[in-house]
């Protein structure tokens, strides 16, 4: 007969993936590699928004961009023409990246001689929240169509970022978006959000977001 | 389906526990669900299903235990049960809220062979 044992185990399901998180985030600081987390629904503007910021930073840093997708090449082909180094992870059916696929990619992409990777996470806003990647820090992208309750909804993303982009607002003349409440719910959430009003399209608030991500490659590779 | 990649992170973790405590299968887990972790126990259940599917747990049991989600008013100091008054403050109203428990998925104990 089998031998049984009841284990007694109180263990967090994310525990062996915060501990990869904060390996990779260690090694990427000796390595003077900037990551950053980048999420946001699907049609947020995600890979609109990276291929303006490239474009600015491109001749003052190496960039390095991990696209995720559970299964296409699309976005990977869009940012490639941006001229800087891309690959492309696919998760395999699964809606996020933890920190060990994040890992992977950095090592395919190589990245000791890139100054800033961006991961371009799945487009979702509750599991890629749940993983901890490994990242410098997390950003995120609402857009002005999505509506300002976002934060009410789906509160853990906000919570576990650094920084709230709100794209789209070229458009807010014609949606029922109130950007002081999105403000209110977000820093209700998180007190230590950083807020960017832009629009990738026109190009408004751009500068805002660039400069910070500038100072924080900055002071992270110092 | 923020299940699916729960369940498939318990998964490893089974894997890993087992392996070292050098056993080679289990007859029944339980898992600890946060309430504030939003996960929602029936999918879970669904999910398990899915993910253990042609592996050494396919004749697991998952028993699920819910863990009350506390959270503390930062405005007055209270301290109450989130989902109880839709994540307001029962004293008063305020929704500036840091959660003291039930964010985290635990796995609490493995009867393993």
């Amino acid at each position: 007969m089998d031998q049984f044992r009841v284990l007694e185990v109180k263990r967090s399901i994310f525990e062996d993936n915060d501990r990869d998180a904060e390996r990779l985030r260690e090694q990427l600081k000796g390595e003077k590699t900037f990551l950053i987390n980048l999420m946001s629904s699907p049609g947020a503007g995600k890979t609109t928004t990276l291929t303006k910021t490239i474009a600015a930073l491109k001749d003052e840093m190496k960039i390095g961009i991990m696209e995720a997708d559970i299964d296409s090449d699309v976005d990977a082909h869009t940012i490639s023409e941006a001229g800087v180094k891309v690959i492309q992870l696919h998760t395999g059916g699964m809606c996020h990246l933890d920190a060990d696929m994040t890992r992977q990619g950095i090592r395919e992409l190589g990245t000791k001689e890139l100054d800033l990777v961006v991961l371009e996470n799945v487009g979702n806003l509750v599991c890629p929240a749940e993983f901890d990647t490994g990242a410098a820090k997390n950003v995120m992208i609402l857009s002005v169509p999505e509506g300002h309750d976002k934060p009410l909804k789906y509160p853990l993303i906000f919570q576990v970022c650094d920084v709230l982009i709100i794209n789209k607002i070229d458009v807010l003349p014609y949606f029922d978006f109130d950007l002081d409440k999105v403000k209110e719910y977000a820093l209700m959430r998180n007190p230590n959000l950083k807020i960017f009003p832009i629009s990738a399209k026109t190009g408004e608030g751009m500068e805002e977001w660039e400069n910070w991500l500038r100072e924080e490659v900055k002071q992270h590779n110092a | 389906m923020h299940e699916l990649g729960l369940a498939d992170a318990m998964i490893k973790m089974m894997d890993k526990i087992l392996d070292e405590e050098e056993m080679t299968g289990a007859n029944k887990v339980v898992l600890e669900i946060g309430e504030l972790s939003g996960v929602v126990p029936k999918f879970m259940e669904d999910c398990w299903q899915a993910v253990i599917s042609g592996t050494r747990y396919q004749d697991t049991y998952l028993q699920l235990e819910i863990v009350p989600g506390i959270a503390r008013c930062l405005d007055c100091g209270e301290d109450f049960r989130a989902v109880e008054t839709d994540f307001k403050c029962p004293v008063c109203k305020g929704q500036k809220l840091m959660p003291l428990s039930g964010k985290d998925m635990t796995i609490k104990e493995i009867e393993a062979y």
